[in-house]
């Protein structure tokens, strides 16, 4: 009753129907709906209620997330933009900056994978663009449910063909992927995308509506149907048949975001753009609110005039469809006629839609009438903030663990075997021009992090790209922790120190109180992880909700991080590992199993790993760096997933060439698996020649920890102690298995 | 010399290889290449060189290069590449050479249906000049690049010279492992003075030792100059 009293102040026209059920399909609780109606004073309009579904939705509003994310270190001396842009922003002198974010798009991709992940690559494509960058590297991290499920091959060939579908045809190199399998992402397969671009960084664009009376034009692609409610149904757990939420899905079409990029690039050049922002998740419904809210204005939109595939559409579907390659741009009235020029140049659809106002309202019409009138502020800055139940205990960090674990070299070789986890991608990155831009020094596959040079500059940026679900479950805080440190050494191997940092929270359903603990524990690691190197995390994503019947996906923490390089012309492959080159092992000691991935499914629960110390680690990746760029270092594997072992692998395969190795030095009998094995202590296994060792062994002096372990030689790999051989195969069988399985099960299946 | 050469280079919607293109001629070559828009009709008379880059013309949902072969440019391109000026197709471009029937057969998609960018080790056999056999490396990237065309079409290929550049790796058949490529042609050469070159992989990617490699070099040479090597000193490498 009060309802109507109310309703009878507005002008807007379709108050009469029944919102709790609008509400509900809106993705909203009944909690939720009732916040409206007092932040309101009055019931809101049926568009209304889309709009508010998709602007509180998770994956617009991190409502579950927020309290927690602010932990995380993000600013610095170089950071020129950080999170809540469509990207962030690091100064790498000479006057340019970096610009980089990595995004999900987990939900679509497991719907529709070719779409699904065709349209994630366009989606941060754009983001990066929007801030008025030209992008110059693609990434991505895939994860795929167990290999003997049956959909599997169709996803991994969907998704791959999707991502290559889309950046061979923008014509962005896409330089490297981190694939893996378990079973725990059975119903939910993870689809992440990373970019980055170049700027002047004077040239950086936001997305911000300044400028009262300034004109608000729509550009790029009309407006479909497709992707309407995709950020409702991003934010939702699967149940039973996903095939029924296809419609969700959008289609992607690579050729009209290449005219859309020149465009955008062309108008930013000529300085005709006050703000722009791309249509992503909740298309012109998030844009529209964004920007407002950022510049403290409002917008008066007339939808009558943005160009639709559709004639038909209301006024609810043109605000909630994620049609892509859409832009908003906010621009001053004398240049909408040159705007316009330069989009018909491109054949795109240029079309004035409002203008900016100063009463912070956004108003939208449609057809004779008033369908929205909301505050932006009120409505972004009063999106619910959910303190979600979590254990603040820490589980303890254990110290050793290596009684009652038995494994031999033999078993974790046969193991490995199985594992398409630990496989070389060479099927999957050949399916991306990983050359085109001419600025690919370091590819795929060939190094642990690759080296792209910084188009029109001498610089080069090294990108790492990890995770470990397995390991963030044991432990999500150290876990996310050694993710960091990881990738941190990873990029020291090509001679590059880290600048920053990008990550996608991949997790559950934050209801449930297991995920919201890891997801919390997962940040406070990678905020310390991220305080002690002094890196900035600049730019991020969350993806909850990633569950189907109540069964989680592991803990996903991607981390991408960002190193830049001075001098390119040095830096580690391992092609680059050459016959008679001295094996050299860099690091710590492990004395522990945990999360080592020969045993991992085997150990007891409530094993937890040793920590790392952030200042080992700055020390090792100093070295490292000095050690590259002194041209001590021929290749360079940081030990991660699958041990010392698997690094020997690596290096085998890239080189061609056999080892032979002895390791008295390192351990004794009865703990050569550890050596081989464990994933517990922060390594690095080199390759370098003979006479630079003591060059190499002296910038280590009381700092690090450095052993020769023997020498790469022959057509046999052999492990020795002491003189006897303790494991010996061919390899040719090593390098074969390591190589070809995974074309192999995608060719049987 | 390179003060009186002076290549355009024709730029479809969704060519993605002019730049890289465009970077090679200027930083290896010292020339200044002019890139001109598909919708021109005209090329000014100082055009000694054309090239069609990388890339996927039109989004090329019909046919690689089906559409970019009707665009207005391509009038202009015809008319002289008959008249012999030195023609150049890379890829996407050697799609649209052939389907402008500036040179025989077609490329259609790669046997196993999927893109494949990898760096493929090949025979040159010379364009403009054919020499002695020479064993490069060189990069492909393309989901349609099987060589296919009638056995009488490449019988006459084979008598002409017509053959420039094969894939080393061959199946039973004799085709190309990497793309099936018939007779494992990656690329072929044509017109009244051997001055159309159609190839499928990227010589552009491979013009420094800064780069992939090298291996590139040769080809664009031949193509620039003729396989004159002493004015190959004058490259600035």
């Amino acid at each position: 009753m009060k309802d109507k009293t109310i309703a009878s102040f507005s002008t807007l026209s379709d108050l009469s129907l029944t919102h709790e059920q609008h509400a509900h399909e809106a993705g909203l609780s009944l909690e939720e709906y009732d916040r409206i109606k007092r932040l309101l004073g009055r019931v809101p309009s049926k568009v209304e209620l889309g709009i508010i579904g998709a602007m509180w939705s998770e994956h617009c509003s991190y409502k579950s997330s927020r309290a927690h994310l602010s932990k995380l270190p993000v600013s610095g001396p170089q950071v020129l933009v950080g999170p809540g842009e469509n990207a962030g922003a690091i100064d790498i002198g000479d006057g340019l900056a970096i610009v980089f974010k990595i995004e999900s798009h987990n939900h679509p991709s497991f719907i529709e994978p070719f779409q699904g992940a065709a349209t994630g690559v366009g989606g941060i494509l754009r983001d990066i663009f929007t801030m008025g960058a030209r992008p110059f590297a693609l990434a991505n991290l895939l994860r795929f449910g167990k290999p003997s499920q049956k959909r599997v091959p169709f996803l991994l060939n969907g998704v791959v063909g999707g991502i290559a579908s889309y950046g061979n045809c923008f014509g962005v190199p896409t330089v490297m992927s981190n694939v893996d399998f378990h079973e725990s992402y059975d119903g939910n397969n993870l689809v992440n995308a990373f970019a980055i671009g170049v700027v002047q960084k004077e040239d950086i664009f936001f997305g911000r509506a300044s400028g009262v009376k300034n004109r608000v034009l729509y550009v790029g692609a009309k407006t479909g149907r497709d992707g309407i409610m995709g950020a409702v149904m991003a934010s939702d757990t699967f149940m039973e048949d996903a095939k029924s939420k296809r419609p969700t899905v959008q289609v992607g079409d690579p050729f009209i975001e290449k005219l859309l990029l020149e465009a955008c690039l062309l108008a930013f050049k000529e300085k005709l753009v006050v703000g722009v922002q791309d249509m992503g998740a909740a298309g012109l419904t998030c844009s529209i609110f964004e920007m407002a809210n950022r510049a403290s204005t409002g917008l008066a939109i007339n939808l009558d005039h943005v160009p639709l595939r559709d004639e038909t559409m209301t006024a609810y579907d043109i605000m909630l469809s994620e049609s892509q390659e859409r832009m908003l741009m906010v621009v001053a009235p004398k240049d909408v006629a040159r705007l316009k020029q330069i989009f018909e140049h491109f054949g795109l659809d240029c079309a004035d839609i409002g203008h900016v106002s100063g009463d912070g309202i956004v108003r939208i019409h449609h057809k004779g009438h008033d369908v929205v009138e909301l505050s932006a502020t009120l409505i972004i800055e009063n999106a619910p903030r959910y303190r979600r139940s979590y254990i603040s205990e820490i589980p303890a960090l254990r110290q050793s663990i290596k009684d009652g674990v038995n494994v031999d070299v033999a078993t974790a070789v046969e193991s490995f075997k199985n594992d398409l986890g630990q496989k070389d991608l060479t099927y999957i990155t050949s399916q991306f021009d990983h050359h085109i831009g001419l600025a690919t020094i370091v590819g795929p596959n060939v190094a642990d992090a690759v080296l792209i040079k910084v188009p029109n500059s001498r610089k080069a940026v090294a990108l790492s790209l990890v995770s470990h679900g397995k390991l963030c479950k044991i432990h999500a805080m150290e876990g996310a922790r050694r993710l960091i440190f990881q990738a941190a050494l990873e990029v020291s191997t090509q001679g590059a120190e880290p600048v920053g940092i990008t990550n996608c929270l991949n997790f559950g359903s934050p209801e449930n109180v297991p995920v919201m603990t890891d997801l919390k524990h997962a940040i406070d690691g990678m905020a310390q992880a991220a305080t002690s190197l002094s890196v900035p995390v600049v730019s991020g994503n969350v993806s909850l909700y990633n569950e189907t019947k109540g069964q989680p996906i592991l803990p996903t923490l991607a981390i991408c991080l960002v190193g830049l390089a001075d001098t390119p012309s040095c830096y580690t492959k391992f092609s680059r590992a050459k016959e008679n080159h001295r094996l050299v092992l860099l690091g710590e000691l492990p004395d522990d199993y945990t999360g080592a991935e020969a045993v991992i499914d085997e150990l007891p629960s409530g094993m937890s790993p040793k920590p790392w110390d952030g200042d080992f680690i700055l020390c090792m990746a100093a070295i490292l760096r000095r050690g590259v760029l002194d041209d001590l270092i021929d290749c360079a594997s940081v030990v991660g997933r699958g041990g010392l072992l698997l690094s020997l692998i690596k290096i085998m395969a890239g080189s061609g060439l056999g080892a032979d190795l002895d390791l008295a030095s390192i351990c004794p009998r009865d703990e050569l698996s550890l050596a081989l094995l464990s994933e517990d202590a922060p390594r690095v296994l080199l390759a370098m020649s003979e006479d630079k060792f003591a060059a190499l062994a002296k910038l280590c002096e009381n700092l690090v920890p450095i052993n020769a372990l023997g020498r790469l030689h022959g057509d046999e790999f052999a492990i020795k102690h002491q003189g006897q051989i303790i494991f010996s195969e061919q390899k040719n069988v090593l390098i074969a298995n390591f190589a070809t399985s995974l074309e192999e099960y995608l060719a049987s299946h | 010399m390179t003060e009186n050469i002076r290549p355009a280079i024709i730029v479809f919607p969704a060519s993605n290889c002019e730049k890289d293109m465009a970077q090679v001629l200027q930083e290896v070559f010292s020339l200044s290449p002019i890139l001109v828009w598909h919708t021109e009709t005209h090329l000014s008379n100082d055009i000694t060189h054309v090239i069609l880059p990388g890339g996927f013309s039109f989004g090329d949902y019909l046919r690689a290069g089906a559409l970019a072969a009707h665009s207005p440019i391509m009038a202009e391109v015809k008319r002289l590449a008959r008249f012999g000026l030195p023609t150049l197709g890379v890829c996407n471009g050697f799609q649209i050479l052939c389907e402008a029937k500036l040179l025989p057969g077609v490329l259609l998609r790669n046997h196993h249906d999927r893109f494949v960018c990898t760096v493929s080790r090949m025979t040159w056999f010379g364009a403009r000049q054919t020499h002695v056999p020479q064993t490069i490396h060189l990069p492909i990237a393309h989901r349609d690049g099987r060589f296919y065309a009638g056995d009488a079409t490449i019988d006459r290929l084979r008598e002409e010279d017509g053959i420039a550049l094969v894939y080393d790796d061959a199946d039973e058949n004799g085709d190309a492992l990497v793309n099936g490529a018939k007779a494992c042609i990656a690329g072929i050469v044509g017109g009244p003075k051997r001055n159309i070159l159609g190839l499928m992989p990227h010589p552009e990617r491979m013009a420094s030792e800064h780069m992939l490699g090298s291996d590139g070099l040769r080809i664009l040479k031949d193509f620039l100059f003729g396989q004159d090597d002493e004015r190959q000193n004058d490259c600035k490498l």
